[in-house]
């Protein structure tokens, strides 16, 4: 991890000058903490969003500008460690889950660093090297306001990562596999959401190529309760009014036992055991005969 | 045989069979005239299926797809069948979702299934 | 106060008659943002619009179905709101039974589209009107979807859909039922990132106070001394127009001083009261358009006699407030072009198109939707 920490400084061009500055720097602006805090509340105040996440909750409020005095004092202390960047990533976590847009983050990155420049340079007497604090505070303020970055586009790239994972697996490849006969490999879980999916392909796919009959393979189908059952027959139901009979197939004995034993009617939907039966008796409803 | 229209329906007899055409304007008042008609012709023409073609309507909510639903039961009890053809995905997704009450449906996927279906429903 | 991320798209459709109800769902069943929905998916929609929409014209003669689309990646968060003035549902229990159990009288179909509908709530008062919200959650390929330019400048912004957060209330409080609107844009001298000006609105007693402050100059100086202003209001707020410019006088005594302009809009009376001082404007549009007139004067350095000037304010009309960053001429010329849009696209677009470029420029908008 130090290897790691110490690549990213190097990045950044951080070297131990300016962590000395920057911590000479902090003991100069310590008196200037609470003024910081109030001029820069001052600027999220008029900011929309101030109004969004704190609107009139004070406690709420108080509560984050303690945070930021921690935070600044960590930023002045400079000691680039594990638990230094740990907390920034920290930050990019909340910012990330209330979805605090970048643009006001980075604004407000901003404006700290003028605050604090504008605060050196208010200093009687003049500090020595202030050009060289400058550079190394602003150097250290990038740096910080990239862990941030980095977390919160980490958790967004996650989050789209989840929402691409979840529609396919819901990817539902209905096929031809004769004329006017449809086939359903049915995987995984079929819940309302999958079967209104199920419905949205497989009806169109019905009235497209006007066939006749719809088979819906359930091997692949984790486990059939009354729930999964519902959603079976909604579907057939649907099919049927569209003129298109459907067979059920892929009903192992341990499935057959779980539906009678609920109670379950599949009232007059065909059912088979396996997909070659299933077939077959598909071709006999389009009346095409098989010479064995 | 012959052909009849009003506002948003067209019908016409082929021997038994009489097919309406509904063209996608299904105020109340013409399902209600509409049942009327279908159950007098019933009667009067000796007509032994009703062929719905909802092949222009684009959306049926609950409320106008019970009024059908009700004149189908009444045509079935005189002795007729019904079979719709042309209803859309959409519309079909819709009445399972929303739980309507499909008992007495059948359903043809075009003119040609029609006969198909006809005998199947004699034969049961 | 509850997050409403505002809807990446919008449409309202006015439900008077059969022709209207056919109108609503053709245009769902085309509406532009769908592009991309599975025909199915837009038909459930649709036949929900048709659903809520003829219960309109069955049961209150007119009224509003607004269409609201959430877009995120993956999918698409779909509001049907239905609002009539009509009699309202004495039991909406027995309303929600199925069709054959409501014994035969024509049910309202609101339980299919319970069941179609991801949720599903009723506001109904006796005698006020019903409102029906219903949300369809729409899955879409993500590598179909051409996101829309709103949903990618704010993808960060985006928060999950809560539906338990969001009710019917929340709702309520929007556009239609709560028919005010009132819009805002603050825009700094060009070039500067603090602007001298604020433009405030705050819910008091029996309606809203509107404030306008125009720092004298512009920068960080103006700045703090109309946010300091704006604090203050804060604190003081009410309709007592009168005690506020005077304290707010206090305040600014030995600061570069400001324009500043007040107005309060009491709901109940239907009327809008404004004091002004220096270069700040207050104008109400309606038939016969009313200006208000600002004193001549800085704030903190010379106090004019006040007089409050009230005017009558009605649904249908429009009241801009603004500072001289704007001109007076071009707003008065202009301003009822936009009147048909809602209360921020207003305001972003006047300051756009007629903000001047040396000054700060901000307006505020006050619509009463009919």
């Amino acid at each position: 991890m130090d290897k790691e920490i110490k690549k990213l400084k190097d990045k950044f061009n951080i070297i131990s000058h300016d962590i000395e500055l920057v911590r000479e720097a902090g003991q100069l602006l310590k008196g200037f903490m609470p003024a910081f805090i109030e001029s820069w509340y001052e600027w999220l105040s008029v900011r929309e969003e101030f109004s969004i996440f704190f609107g009139s909750n004070i406690g709420n409020l108080k509560r984050v500008q303690a945070q930021q005095n921690d935070y600044w004092k960590a930023f002045f202390e400079a000691n680039i460690n594990d638990s230094y960047i740990k907390e920034r990533r920290y930050i990019g976590q909340m910012h990330a889950r209330i979805n605090l847009p970048n643009d006001i983050y980075f604004a407000g990155m901003s404006v700290a660093l003028q605050l604090w420049m504008d605060g050196l340079r208010a200093i009687q007497p003049k500090p020595d090297h202030l050009d060289d604090m400058a550079r190394s505070l602003s150097k250290h303020i990038f740096f910080d306001a990239f862990l941030v970055i980095d977390e919160i586009t980490r958790i967004h790239n996650y989050r789209l990562a989840e929402s691409s994972k979840v529609i396919m697996e819901m990817s539902t490849p209905v096929t031809p596999i004769w004329e006017g006969i449809l086939l359903l490999p049915l995987l995984g879980i079929l819940d309302s959401s999958r079967t209104q999916d199920i419905m949205n392909k497989t009806l169109l796919k019905i009235s497209e190529t006007r066939s006749k009959v719809f088979i819906l393979d359930i091997s692949g189908v984790a486990s059939v309760d009354t729930a999964v059952a519902n959603q079976l027959i909604k579907i057939t139901k649907a099919t049927q009014l569209m003129g298109c009979e459907a067979i059920i197939s892929g009903i192992s004995p341990a499935i057959a036992r779980t539906i009678v034993e609920l109670g379950i009617n599949v009232g007059e939907v065909k059912t088979t055991s396996t997909l070659r039966d299933a077939f077959e008796i598909a071709l006999k409803i389009i009346n095409v005969h098989i010479a064995h | 045989m012959y052909n009849v229209s009003r506002s948003g329906v067209s019908m016409s007899v082929m021997k038994d069979r009489l097919f309406v055409t509904i063209q996608g304007d299904l105020v109340q008042e013409t399902l209600s005239v509409l049942r009327t008609d279908l159950l007098e012709r019933t009667q009067v023409d000796r007509i032994n299926a009703v062929i719905f073609d909802l092949s222009a309507v684009a959306v049926l909510d609950l409320t106008e797809f019970n009024m059908l639903h009700q004149t189908v039961l009444m045509i079935k009890l005189m002795g007729a069948e019904t079979i719709f053809i042309g209803l859309n995905p959409g519309i079909v997704a819709f009445l399972v979702l929303a739980g309507a009450d499909l008992s007495g449906m059948n359903t043809a996927s075009d003119l040609d299934d029609v006969d198909r279906i006809l005998t199947k429903l004699k034969n049961h | 106060m509850s997050k409403l991320t505002s809807p990446t798209a919008y449409e309202r459709f006015l439900i008077a008659g059969h022709i209207d109800l056919k109108i609503a769902i053709r245009r769902t069943l085309n509406w532009q943002p769908f592009n991309g929905v599975s025909d199915v998916d837009k038909s459930l929609v649709s036949t929900i619009v048709s659903e809520l929409a003829s219960n309109i014209i069955k049961y209150a003669q007119s009224g509003y179905v607004e269409l609201r689309l959430y877009e995120f990646i993956g999918r698409l968060d779909v509001e049907v709101i239905a609002t009539d003035k009509g009699p309202g549902i004495a039991d909406i229990e027995q309303a929600m039974q199925d069709y054959f159990s409501s014994g035969g009288t024509l049910g309202l179909g609101l339980s299919g589209v319970k069941r179609i509908a991801n949720s599903f709530e009723i506001q109904s008062v006796l005698g006020q009107g019903t409102t029906v919200l219903a949300r369809k959650r729409i899955n879409i390929d993500p590598s179909k979807q051409v996101l829309m330019p709103k949903t990618l400048s704010h993808l960060s912004k985006l928060e999950p859909w809560d539906p338990v957060r969001s009710s019917v209330s929340d709702v309520l409080k929007s556009r239609w039922v709560n028919p005010f609107e009132i819009g805002l844009r603050i825009r700094p001298y060009p070039g500067q990132i603090d602007s001298g000006d604020q433009v405030l609105a705050l819910p008091v007693e029996e309606g809203y106070l509107l404030v306008i402050v125009d720092a004298t100059g512009h920068g960080y100086e103006a700045h703090k001394v109309a946010l300091m202003l704006c604090a203050a209001v804060r604190e003081i707020a009410s309709s007592n127009l009168p005690y506020i410019m005077n304290s707010l006088y206090q305040l600014a005594t030995g600061t570069i001083g400001a324009a500043v302009g007040l107005a309060f809009f009491n709901i109940n009376k239907r009327t809008v009261c404004y004091e002004g001082i220096g270069n700040t404007s207050f104008i109400v549009f309606r038939d016969k358009k009313w200006r208000a007139v600002s004193r001549d004067g800085v704030l903190g350095q010379r106090l004019p006699t006040f007089s409050e000037q009230s005017t009558s304010f009605n649904p249908g009309d429009m009241a801009i407030m603004f500072t001289d960053g704007l001109s007076e001429s071009l707003i008065n010329e202009k301003a009822t072009l936009f009147y048909l849009q809602d209360a921020n696209t207003i305001a972003n677009h006047l300051i756009e198109v007629y903000g001047k470029q040396h000054d700060d420029a901000s307006c505020m908008i006050l619509k009463w939707n009919r």
